[in-house]
């Protein structure tokens, strides 16, 4: 191989071993070059120095990052929110319906009334707690938590 | 656009996008940081970025590596962004800290050396600072690069060694980093 091409195919090896893509027959290749050309030695070693500096600056970059999930396009919110908005209209209507033919049904104890009453209230108070906290969960977070 | 996947059933280009912006965001996130030197403005520009590349989903060639596609539209964007507020490009060498303060020696002197590295990039030219960004900061395959810069795999590792060989003749001028290194500053290299 001619001086030239030698310093070219060093160059390439160099490049390859600073970037951890070497082959292990151009490992031997590199050592045998670096015989003969020892000042791409000095190049391996520095530009190692340089990569494993930039990784740490990586590493520094990311470590403070609060990378955020990806916010949901508008029109599949606007979806999620209608659907929502439907089903809970149906289940207030149906259950309504449900209860006030239940309430005013005389042939119904007044005990039993008073206990599904106490616990329609029950649960709603549950479903309004529930609520509540999802509201102070994204008043904190902007963005609706999507695994991606 | 629909696509048919291996077993023909069609599958969301949406999904396919979205997967891909996931396995992107910490790269993508570094290289906004890079260019925008601001932890929430990087962070921004990464949601703006995947919103519009979510918008422009049917562009995307699935057959081709996903994230030189994005970054070209997270840095126009980021590009974007800086041209509004007027400003020059900052290379940051890590995001404000509240225990900036030193607390060591050896802590001090990675710091120094640290500003001396961001200080030699920032004075490469356009074009070979570019690829060292995306190949140490990005962590590019020369074949992404490739896809990145429009040129072939061998220009693009020509560019990288001419690139490197321009950093560490910078850095060994930089008193605070020739310290350690193989040669003496100004030496013979």
């Amino acid at each position: 191989m001619t001086s030239e091409a030698s310093r070219a195919r060093a160059e390439e090896l160099v490049m390859r071993a600073v970037d951890g893509v070497l082959a292990e027959d151009e490992e031997r290749e590199l050592e045998d070059l670096l015989e003969q050309l020892p000042e791409y030695r000095d190049e391996l070693r520095d530009y190692e120095e340089i990569s494993a500096m930039t990784d740490a600056m990586t590493n520094r970059i990311l470590a403070d990052a609060q990378i955020e999930p990806i916010r949901p396009p508008a029109s599949s919110r606007t979806l999620v929110s209608l659907s929502l908005l439907l089903l809970l209209c149906a289940f207030l209507v149906s259950t309504g319906f449900a209860a006030w033919g239940f309430l005013t049904d005389s042939g119904v104890p007044l005990l039993l009334k008073i206990a599904a009453a106490a616990g329609g209230l029950g649960l709603l108070g549950l479903f309004v707690h529930v609520l509540r906290i999802r509201r102070r969960a994204s008043g904190r977070d902007p963005y609706q938590k999507i695994d991606l | 656009m629909p696509l048919l996947s291996t077993v023909g059933a069609p599958v969301d280009m949406e999904d396919v996008v979205r997967a891909r912006l996931s396995q992107a965001m910490q790269r993508s996130y570094v290289a906004a940081y890079r260019i925008l030197g601001n932890a929430d403005q990087a962070r921004d520009a990464c949601q703006e970025a995947a919103a519009r590349a979510l918008s422009a989903r049917d562009r995307y060639d699935h057959d081709r590596p996903f994230y030189p596609w994005f970054y070209r539209i997270l840095k126009n964007h980021c590009l974007d962004h800086l041209k509004r507020r007027r400003r020059t490009i900052p290379v940051g060498d890590g995001p404000p800290r509240v225990d900036e303060a030193p607390t060591a020696e050896g802590q001090a002197v990675q710091d120094e050396r640290a500003r001396a590295l961001s200080r030699a990039v920032e004075g490469l030219p356009m074009d070979l600072r570019e690829i060292i960004e995306l190949r140490h900061f990005q962590d590019l395959s020369y074949e992404e690069m490739a896809e990145v810069l429009g040129c072939p795999v061998g220009t693009v590792m020509s560019r990288l060694y001419r690139a490197r060989k321009q950093l560490r003749q910078a850095l060994l001028s930089d008193a605070a980093f020739s310290q350690g290194f193989s040669t003496a500053p100004g030496g013979d290299r």
